[in-house]
């Protein structure tokens, strides 16, 4: 058969990668097709993909391109969080990091993150990339996987000083 | 514990509950040999390309501009449009949250089809196909037939025979050169791949009854429209030529048998940051076999859609959505709600429209998920609110020719 150890590849990673690509879209369904068709370009040019880099390495970058790419394409943004807004004045750091209550809370806040900040924070907090290795996949500056990541931990802090606030209220 | 421990650990148990379905090695393999193909094809097609302008340019031909040969040019078909359409629906599904069925053909399809332009459902004279995240697919039979992996606003031909779409995967944009793609639905055969050859930002117009595929770009360039034609026949492209000054940024409105519309006027408002305008009229031309735009009429209508039996086109118009017969002599004004139809000083509706059949058309305004949708009675003007969940299916602007049965409004 063509290329057999492009199935084991895939029988051996595709967990992990179905996994990651369900992080990058919050959607099962579409983390499917993304990685269906991530796959089977990766197929498309397995010899190459073999000798020049790790093949996990490139379908996690084409996992991570797709998702950006609809955004450009003009998918729309979830402005969940956005709309919430802080009602009041946000507190300091500490007192948001102690409204971190529980991991459930965190992921509908993760979700209605931007794609850019979302997949920013996919790689260094699950896939444990260093800044400059996150900025590789995704084709950025250093400055930008920064930047986005620092904006996205800051819309978190908002989100959960919010619903840690309609809490009180309620 | 800090913010950044809980991230980490609230994405390590949202990826831990996730096992995702077994992977289908035999259908990657098939999708890989496709792409794998295409590429061959596309590369092969680009150094003819290039070698034949290298050609042309050393005698002296105009590069980009071919003549269509008469013998090329086949007959027109438009067989089984006359018939009613069951227009698919795209429902939330009960069973998984967040999940969507497309509910109305065949057996219901479990997938995710929210029609937000980035996974979107198209219907036209009894074909669908569904756009999502980079796969073109087939709705029919009770499943999804993958047709290409690619992306992009999807136009059929009248009779549903034939669908074309632009690849915006590998830019994220319109703009530039771009693979092209039509396919002949019904048997998931692909028709051409090639490539648009337009100047600037590409917009896909429509198919003609001759099976000419119509690209147009204007992009921040006002009263200059570019049209190139794809003939799916001879396989060539020709830029279309005498195509007249459009208004404002307006381009093709729909696409006729055996050519197109353009905008002649078009609709504001005064507000400076509401830029986005409408059209009101159109100029209605042929394309014949040279690639000349040989115009024909001036004609009411904007964005129209046209009905199945090629009797009636309906459009949107600052006063609301209006019906008017093939020959101009009818109109008739829909009866939709006039705060989401029509145009008011501080907004400018866009409906989309969709012919469910002959006589009623489906009616959305704006293309939000959760839009109300409207059934209207194309005779009577009575519309009503369709209390049911989800959203239809997008529709398809092509103009056919004839008019076999038409079906008058009646005042």
């Amino acid at each position: 058969m063509e290329h057999e150890d492009f199935d084991e590849f895939v029988a051996a990673r595709w967990v992990p990668l179905f996994r990651l690509a369900y992080l990058l879209t919050a959607d099962a369904e579409a983390a499917e097709d993304l990685l269906q068709t991530a796959m089977e370009r990766t197929f498309a040019r397995w010899p190459t993909v073999v000798r020049a880099e790790a093949p996990e390495a490139h379908v996690r970058r084409l996992l991570v391109d797709a998702v950006i790419a609809d955004h450009r394409r003009g998918a729309r943004p979830r402005e969940w969080l956005r709309a919430m807004g802080p009602k009041r004045a946000v507190p300091a750091e500490k007192e948001e990091e102690d409204a971190a209550r529980g991991h459930l809370l965190l992921w509908p806040l993760v979700c209605a993150l931007p794609e850019r900040q979302r997949a920013a924070l996919v790689l260094r907090y699950y896939e444990d990339l260093s800044e400059s290795d996150a900025a590789a996949v995704l084709g950025w500056s250093v400055r930008t996987v920064r930047s986005e990541a620092h904006d996205a931990m800051r819309a978190l802090r908002r989100g959960l000083a919010a619903t840690s606030t309609e809490a009180v209220d309620g | 514990m800090t913010l950044d421990d809980e991230l980490r650990a609230a994405l390590a148990e949202q990826a831990a509950r996730r096992e995702g379905p077994a992977p289908d090695t035999a259908a990657i393999r098939a999708g890989g040999r496709t792409i794998r193909r295409r590429r061959r094809r596309l590369v092969v097609a680009s150094s003819v390309l290039a070698v034949l302008l290298v050609v042309g340019a050393g005698l002296g031909l105009a590069a980009g501009v071919r003549e269509t040969r008469d013998a090329d040019v086949p007959s027109g078909s438009a067989s089984g449009v006359g018939a009613s359409t069951r227009v698919p629906w795209c429902v939330p599904d009960e069973d998984r949250n967040g999940g969507q069925l497309i509910v109305g053909v065949g057996a219901p399809i479990r997938t995710v089809c929210r029609a937000d332009r980035s996974v979107t459902l198209w219907h036209h004279a009894g074909t669908t196909v569904l756009t999502r995240h980079g796969t073109t697919y087939r709705v029919a039979d009770g499943r999804l037939t993958p047709l290409g992996h690619r992306y992009g606003d999807v136009v059929m031909s009248h009779d549903g025979r034939l669908a074309a779409w632009l690849d915006l995967s590998t830019t994220g944009t319109s703009c530039g050169v771009l693979p092209m793609e039509v396919y002949e639905v019904a048997t998931a055969t692909e028709v051409a791949m090639t490539q648009v050859e337009a100047d600037s930002c590409a917009h896909l117009a429509g198919i003609d009854d001759l099976g000419r595929v119509y690209v147009a770009s204007a992009e921040d360039r006002p009263g200059v429209l570019d049209v190139r034609m794809f003939d799916t026949r001879t396989r060539e492209w020709t830029r279309v030529v005498d195509v007249p000054a459009p208004s404002g940024y307006g381009l093709i409105t729909y696409v006729t048998a055996d050519g197109f519309a353009v905008q002649i006027a078009e609709h504001t408002t005064s507000r400076p940051y509401d830029s986005a305008t409408r059209p009101l009229a159109s100029l209605e031309g042929r394309v014949d076999t040279a690639g000349r735009f040989v115009a024909e009429q001036e004609v009411p209508i904007g964005r129209g859609r046209w009905s199945p039996d090629r009797s009636l086109v309906v459009d949107q118009q600052p006063e609301g959505v209006v019906v008017r017969s093939a020959d101009l002599a009818r109109r008739l004004a829909l009866d939709l709600p006039p705060d989401l139809f029509q145009a008011r000083q501080e907004r400018l509706p866009e409906a989309d429209l969709l012919w469910e059949s002959p006589t009623s058309v489906l009616a959305v305004s704006g293309l939000q998920a959760g839009s109300p949708v409207y059934r209207c009675d194309v005779r009577s003007g009575s519309c009503e609110h369709l209390d049911r969940l989800g959203q239809p299916a997008l529709g398809n602007g092509a103009h056919p020719a004839g008019d076999p049965n038409p079906v008058r409004p009646d005042s």
